[in-house]
């Protein structure tokens, strides 16, 4: 900023110009431009800071001055994964109970995080997030009591669970197990920051309150985990973590009591193999950190140790990785004699899933997306909105409609830092159908609520829609009461951009080997084993 | 960093500018480890729609890797028929909206169809072939396309319609160009690592470029090795897809700022890229440069060499903390893969060298 006089004088004529070409240059020259690098290294010295931080963005809507406000609604963003993941999690709750009512499984995120709460209660992390999280309620103060306060409680579990994941792959020097780690990383920071590799740049800022190194140490910590981006060919380690997530996804639906037993066996075979694979691979074992937990709870682990090796895989030298290759080769080996056991399990289960995913894609139907099945009526309405997404791919529409592809989906969305995209049209699915009994006013408090959480402009979940869109749902959401047709017409706006969004991310996914795997699956389970 | 000047009223920037100096030890020691280091990622940067990913398409290309093959391209099928539905549907949107009539009635059916039913797989039926091309050359569609400032379409159309004979059709796998030629709005971020000899290997990371996407960019800003930062050329006319009344070539400009300036990279090469130069000779042959930047001198609107100077002034007075000898300006058409393949080259060097220097 330094030349800043000089600097506008150079550029004076240029914006003249400019103001009588574009008609809304009210969100222009007079903002200071402070630059994204002034904020985002500057840390968040409190929470208040970042509280007022977010309640400017809420207010000016209309000002694009999201740069400038990049690091709390990081923050915001780290947080609201947390509510969203949630959310997710009990949305799916209600779509397929028939899946849900064992507490065994994979997708329900909540116990997870607080049973890893339980076994590890983070103090400071706990009352810096709720603070944080009553901040970012209270901006939103569209959302319920009740919610509020299931925010509140769950949301530090979540951040406990993002760094547990992350820290592997930054400590892999240091010979402390995770549980240490992670202790020193929420209360102690200068102990991770010397023994993570990557945060350099944090050595710097030991001086600053320790508030800001917390979050700064957040930030990174979630940067960290999420830069391992590339995804690694395809190894036995990963077919694991995807097998893993899928015999979870489907004890379940087991109702045979001699199945149940094998099962029973094969569970507690793989909780086994795991910890076994993360105290190779991780140095720092995450059964450390619940010991008890880990015969208790086998369902936490497909998906903490799928993100804990997808990192690891990646991030690790190469020589690591081979070793850890062989590790799992072993491992594999022993089990080697099961194969054709558990190949039987999968195969009935499997055809039993099978009329799962078939029952829950029919409640799926109604979505506006799949013409197939509808009435002459629901097509009229569907052709009243110009743009609705009846391109839906199959692929990504079987993806999406099952459980297991929709996590892994949702997984890599993570990893690319897209999963505003799933997390939004997931909360339209299920906003979509109680549209129908719901009145004008609901309705509009509905559509403010989506306005709010993912087309506001620096809002935490910011998805990144045609601006005609978002100007369509922000002059309709004001008036107030909106009828059916105008709500679903807002929605399929939304979805049709939403879609397009899905499908770039969906166009990488497909090359990973999560998707190949669950592919396979879903095609030719027995395949897998041979 | 003494020679940081901030603006009074920013206290957490006067914060954080204290907290600069010693910031800027661990950054510069890890270029410093960057030399011994195997693995050199480049960010690239920018707006939305400036190219980015079509470059990072391109890099695919010549280094033989990911669309190279066609099994991968096969998978893109659907992607390049979305583009021609959504194409299409953006330019009957239009006519709509800018109240041109769509003249012949067969072609009104066909627009309705799009509008209404048509999904990417009914293009496999090579009669849509006929009917969208007999669309896109309809009297009304075509004024819609010639004012296409007016509203958001990709760059791709032109060459989409033209090769629907193709498209439209049940054998049709995509040719490099086609993917290349496909616009499709990134989300979140990607890498990709090419070995580039000497057992290095370069880590290109592709991100989004629209506002929501731009604060994702912040996770990758510790690991940098040199920053690539595209702008088009061609954007001069344009307002965001984001948000319709802003200004393109403002955005690029106010994103540049935030970039080059940031603390991060003070000693990282910085590469700006104005792509599009194709598209951009085409279009100032037919529109008024200078109606767009009041201090460009009239006359010369018409040559390409002085628009370009023009547009590089506007970027280069941008850099206020940046050293301006580890910037490196060039043009670059990124749909021709002779042009970008060569300036990948340049801009590789241009690192390399940059870096030896440490």
């Amino acid at each position: 900023m330094g030349n800043t006089n000089s600097h506008s004088k150079q550029r004076f004529s240029f914006r003249r110009s400019e103001r009588h070409i574009s008609s809304s240059s009210k969100n222009s020259s007079s903002i200071p431009t402070i630059t994204a690098t002034t904020r985002n290294q500057s840390p968040l010295t409190t929470v208040s800071s970042f509280n007022v931080h977010h309640q400017v963005s809420n207010n000016a809507i209309s000002t694009p001055n999201n740069q400038e406000q990049q690091p709390p609604s990081d923050v915001v963003f780290a947080a609201s994964h947390a509510l969203v993941g949630i959310g997710a999690a009990s949305s799916s709750h209600c779509s397929n109970n028939n899946q849900q009512q064992t507490p065994s499984s994979p997708v329900l995120l909540s116990s997870s995080m607080n049973t890893s709460f339980n076994v590890f209660p983070l103090h400071h992390v706990d009352s810096d997030m709720t603070s944080l999280t009553s901040t970012t309620t209270s901006v939103r103060n569209s959302r319920t009591a009740l919610s509020t306060s299931i925010h509140i409680s769950d949301i530090p579990t979540n951040i406990n669970t993002v760094m547990q994941i992350s820290n592997p792959t930054q400590s892999r020097a240091s010979t402390t197990n995770n549980n240490t780690t992670i202790h020193t990383t929420t209360i102690n920071n200068t102990t991770t920051i010397s023994t993570t590799n990557e945060s350099s740049n944090l050595k710097s800022r030991q001086s600053l309150p320790p508030s800001t190194q917390q979050q700064i140490a957040r930030l990174q910590e979630n940067s960290g985990y999420r830069r391992s981006l590339s995804t690694p060919k395809l190894s036995l380690l990963k077919k694991k973590n995807v097998l893993k997530a899928f015999f979870m996804l489907h004890r379940r639906n087991t109702i045979d009591e001699a199945e149940m037993k094998g099962e029973e066996e094969f569970g507690r075979r793989v909780t086994d193999s795991e910890e076994f694979i993360s105290m190779q691979n991780v140095n720092t074992p995450i059964v450390d950190l619940s010991p008890s937990s880990s015969t208790q709870l086998p369902q936490h682990r497909p998906r903490v140790h799928s993100i804990t090796s997808a990192a690891t895989s990646d991030s690790s030298s190469s020589a690591t990785r081979a070793g850890a290759d062989t590790d799992t080769d072993t491992t594999i080996a022993a089990e080697l004699d099961e194969k054709k056991k558990i190949a039987n399990i999968l195969n009935k289960s499997f055809s039993k899933t099978r009329t799962v995913i078939k029952t829950q894609s029919h409640s799926h139907v109604e979505i506006p997306s799949s013409d197939h099945g509808k009435t002459p009526s629901d097509r009229k309405n569907l052709e009243r909105s110009a743009s609705a997404p009846s391109i839906m791919t199959n692929e990504l529409e079987l993806l999406l409609r099952d459980a297991m592809g929709f996590q892994l989906f949702k997984d890599f969305c993570v990893a690319e830092f897209s999963v505003e995209n799933l997390n939004c049209w997931q909360e339209l699915l299920d906003m979509e159908k109680n549209f129908i009994d719901m009145s004008g006013k609901r309705r509009s408090k509905v559509i403010n609520m989506v306005y709010d959480k993912f087309l506001d402009d620096g809002c935490s979940e910011e998805i990144n829609i045609r601006g005609k869109t978002k100007k369509l749902v922000d002059t309709e959401r004001k008036s107030g009461t909106i009828n059916l047709d105008t709500s679903k017409h807002l929605l399929h706006e939304i979805k049709r951009d939403l879609y397009t969004n899905l499908v770039d991310s969906f166009s990488r996914f497909i090359y990973t080997d999560e998707y190949k795997l669950w592919h396979e699956l879903k095609t030719n389970p027995s395949n897998v084993f041979e | 960093m003494g020679n940081i000047v901030v603006s009074p009223h920013d206290k957490e920037g006067q914060h954080h500018m204290m907290a600069t100096p010693t910031s800027n030890n661990p950054n510069g020691g890890s270029a410093a480890t960057a030399k011994n280091k195997s693995e050199i990622t480049v960010l690239l940067l920018g707006a939305g729609e400036s190219g980015k990913s079509t470059l990072f398409k391109q890099v695919q290309f010549f280094h033989g890797v990911g669309i190279t093959h066609d099994q991968e391209r096969i998978e893109l099928i659907e992607i390049v028929r979305l583009n021609v539905l959504e194409n299409a549907k953006n330019l009957v949107a239009a006519t709509q909206h800018l109240n041109i009539p769509i003249e012949q009635p067969e072609n009104r059916e066909t627009a309705k169809l799009i509008i209404n039913s048509l999904n990417t797989n009914d293009l496999e039926d090579p009669s849509w072939s006929k009917r969208l091309y007999s669309l896109w050359k309809d009297a009304g569609i075509q004024k819609a396309y010639e004012n296409r400032e007016k509203f958001q379409l990709y760059d791709s159309t032109e060459y989409l319609f033209e090769n629907l004979d193709r498209i439209c059709s049940d054998k049709y796998v995509p040719t490099v160009v086609d993917v290349i030629r496909t616009r499709t709005k990134t989300i979140g971020i990607t890498d990709m690592k090419f070995d580039v000899g000497d057992g290095k290997q370069l880590r290109l990371v592709d991100v989004g470029g629209q506002r929501n996407e731009r604060r994702k960019w912040i996770h990758f800003f510790n690991t940098v090795d040199a920053v690539v930062f595209l702008t088009s050329l061609s954007e001069f006319d344009l307002n965001l897809y984001e948000d319709n009344g802003y200004w393109r070539v403002k955005e690029s400009l106010r994103v540049f700022n935030e970039v080059v300036n940031n603390a991060l990279f003070y000693k990282v090469p910085f590469v700006l890229l104005f792509n599009k130069r194709d598209l951009f000779e085409k279009k100032i042959a037919t529109k008024s440069f200078s109606k767009y930047f009041s201090g460009f001198n009239e006359a010369e609107e018409k040559n390409p060499v002085a628009c370009i100077e023009y547009m590089t002034k506007l970027f280069l007075n941008e850099i206020t903390e940046h050293p301006l000898d580890t910037v490196s300006v060039k043009t670059l058409s990124a749909i021709d893969h002779d042009n970008s393949k060569q300036v990948f080259e340049e801009v590789k060097q241009f690192i390399m060298t940059q870096q030896h220097r440490e």
